[in-house]
């Protein structure tokens, strides 16, 4: 094992973490490719698919610790990586309800 | 810096390699009413890469596929011909531009925000009643003009990016400043001379346009893609910015809040396998 990757069963995954190697199912078949960062909508597809084991990097990549399971770090996350991606937008309607819509998306308040 | 002109564009564009003859009767197969099924999967199994790398992605998780397709027809049957004629279109783009030297550049996010397009081209496309595989492609190619950029005037481009790096400005806006002609401009004379769909090239060129106005739909749905897609952060390029949203784009694309958010649902969950195109 790489000093970077730890091996962790699927109910240990959270969101944020990033796979240390592609996730591969029994008929050779890559599911996801090393890097995927995980999403809540990933780990649901993983269980649907019976994952019981996979790889991610440690420590996660943008300062997301694999090990803290706080969703209010996953929240805070989203919220500054909206604030950049909106840093230059202006306030027209069509960008306030875009950018508000995309808040609620990612559960986190536009303030 | 020396701008760039449409004339340089034009001469540049003929330094490219052709796409597979295969490739070009694909895409044009697209405004055909009858396709010959039969004859393009017999031409696509004779391009052996171009076969490989279609049934690699058609055996993909995306697909969820339960065994292994071995074959260009057998894909067809299973996944229909659209998406197979999607799948190989792809797979020869990205090939095409995979052996040109891109100093700086960095293809990968490149293609993660392009697949990302497509993805979501063709989400928004089933609640438009456009075609999805149009979409997708239309989608998918919308930035193509960045590829002859760096692949064609590498040092003029390299002081471009370099400049919206350091100063945080739009791509857009740089290119316009310092190049005297942008992405979407170059895209629709490569896809002009690629033949592509006459509607796949007006969405290219439309796709940074600031009024939606006198646009077509597939052109609307591209720049919805477009922002959406910056939105999610799906490029991983840190220092990526959502686009401006043109007056009158949500009202146009006649999508509800819950529409739209079941959209980027739905994009995020299909991109990561969709992506697999870039790493196989």
């Amino acid at each position: 094992m790489s000093a970077t990757e730890v091996q962790l069963t699927l109910a240990q995954a959270d969101v944020g973490m990033q796979l240390a190697r592609a996730l591969i199912n029994a008929n050779g078949q890559v599911l996801m490719v090393q890097g995927t960062v995980l999403t809540k909508t990933i780990l649901s597809t993983l269980h649907k698919r019976d994952v019981t084991e996979l790889w991610v990097t440690h420590p996660a990549p943008d300062g997301i610790d694999p090990d803290a399971h706080d969703a209010k770090e996953i929240r805070q996350h989203h919220k500054e990586r909206l604030q950049r991606l909106f840093r230059k937008t202006t306030s027209t309607e069509e960008n306030h309800f875009f950018q508000q819509l995309m808040h609620r998306y990612r559960k986190v308040d536009a303030s | 810096m020396n701008t760039i002109t449409q004339d340089d564009v034009l001469k540049r564009i003929h330094n490219l390699p052709s796409l597979p003859t295969v490739v070009m009767e694909l895409l044009a197969s697209m405004a055909q009413e009858d396709v010959n099924i039969d004859a393009l999967a017999l031409k696509i199994e004779h391009d052996q890469a171009l076969t490989a790398k279609t049934l690699r992605l058609a055996n993909s998780s995306f697909y969820g596929m339960a065994k292994q397709v071995t074959t260009i027809h057998e894909a067809i049957a299973i996944l229909g011909f659209r998406t197979i004629r999607s799948l190989a279109t792809t797979a020869a783009l990205i090939g095409t531009f995979a052996g040109h030297p891109q100093s700086s550049f960095n293809i990968a996010p490149f293609w993660r925000h392009a697949i990302a397009a497509g993805v979501c081209a063709r989400e928004l496309a089933t609640h438009l009643g456009i075609h999805p595989e149009q979409a997708y492609i239309a989608g998918l190619l919308h930035d193509l003009g960045r590829l002859v950029l760096v692949t064609q005037f590498l040092p003029q481009y390299q002081v471009t990016m370099a400049y919206r790096s350091q100063h945080d400005a739009r791509l857009l806006d740089v290119e316009h400043e310092l190049l005297g002609i942008d992405h979407a401009a170059v895209g629709l004379a490569l896809t002009r001379h690629w033949k592509f769909p006459v509607t796949v090239q007006q969405a290219i060129s439309n796709h940074h346009a600031t009024d939606c106005a006198g646009l077509a739909p597939l052109d609307l749905l591209v720049i919805g893609a477009n922002i959406i897609v910056h939105a999610l952060d799906l490029s991983e390029d840190p220092d990526d910015l959502v686009p401006p949203v043109p007056t009158g784009l949500w009202q146009q694309l006649g999508l509800n809040d819950t529409q739209l958010l079941a959209v980027f649902d739905r994009t995020e969950n299909q991109f990561e396998s969709a992506s697999l195109v870039i790493t196989t």
